[in-house]
């Protein structure tokens, strides 16, 4: 399963605050025709291949904003779960460091966040190596235009691990050098290391 | 609500349109957070394009009234509180 692939669709639709009133006065009007603005609030589900995701995450990264959203998928487990919740922050490839976790658009339109474990080239042709913790194969190389940011907060459970800093760059690398290779000894040292970090590392509410 | 007012979207609302709907995303503290959205329906969505008109709220109670064919008081009342919601989550703000 891909991790991190978010997008949008379906917008969940609740706590309506204005209501499309019906007309006392007309037992035959139809509430739905009813032309009323109606604002909602609500939050964006879960799809692979949204355009909207690709639009909103465009919007408000290349405006310098952070961008959070629910992540989806295991291909960063136990790192990133199925469910957590991840704060982006914009950033250029460039800018990017050997462990940090790529936030970025595959060709066919999937937005990826998985770790960069090598970058080659300069800046006119710089090529970046992603591969997910979870995952024995490399993705397809991530050029600079693909590049949207990187994970530098994950939330889980109640709690919250901020790898921005230095800190969180150090053991970024940890964990991508004991991820290496994928045999079992080093998956249990990489599952090991990431519930070592969450004890340390994690605040919790 | 006054009817001279004039209002302009704000600077921290993303905005898309989706179909006949617009999705708003609050930047807050410098964060887009798409676990917190609104969306607005079609009518709503049509006010937030006449928005983009700056003119007055009476301009757009007679944009509405015409092009949905309801009578000016109820487009009247609909069009300010559904102003006073967008003010309150700073989707928009007075000029």
């Amino acid at each position: 399963m891909e991790c991190i692939l978010i997008s949008v669709s379906d917008v969940i639709k609740k706590m309506p605050i204005s209501k499309v009133e019906s007309n006392p006065e007309s037992d035959a009007a139809d509430p739905a025709l009813d032309p009323v603005p109606v604002l909602t609030s609500g939050s964006v589900g879960q799809m692979r291949h949204s355009s909207l995701f690709k639009d909103l995450a465009a919007d408000i990264l290349g405006q310098g904003s952070y961008l959070r959203f629910r992540a989806h998928g295991n291909s960063m487990a136990p790192f990133i779960r199925n469910g957590d919740t991840i704060l982006v922050e914009p950033k250029k490839a460039s800018e990017m460091c050997i462990g940090d976790i790529v936030f970025y658009r595959r060709a066919g339109g999937r937005h990826v966040a998985h770790r960069l474990i090598g970058k080659s080239g300069n800046d006119g042709s710089l090529v970046l190596t992603t591969r997910g913790d979870n995952l024995r194969h490399l993705d397809a190389s991530v050029f600079p235009e693909q590049v949207l940011g990187r994970v530098v907060r994950i939330e889980s459970q109640g709690g919250y691990l901020w790898v921005g800093g230095r800190v969180g760059s150090t053991l970024n690398r940890l964990l991508l050098y004991s991820g290496f290779g994928g045999s079992y000894t080093q998956d249990i040292l990489r599952r090991g290391l990431t519930k070592l970090w969450w004890l340390v590392g994690g605040r919790f509410r | 609500m006054e009817l001279t007012k004039c209002y302009h979207k704000s600077s921290s609302m993303v905005a898309r349109r989706v179909a006949d709907e617009v999705i708003l995303v609050p930047i807050r503290q410098n964060v887009g957070d798409l676990q917190s959205i609104y969306t607005l329906n079609e009518v709503g969505a049509r006010i937030w394009e006449l928005l983009d008109n700056e003119g007055t709220v009476a301009d757009m109670v007679s944009a509405v009234a015409k092009e949905y064919e309801v009578e000016q008081p109820k487009a009247e009342a609909d069009l300010t509180d559904f102003l006073a919601q967008l003010e309150s989550i700073e989707a928009i703000a007075l000029v």
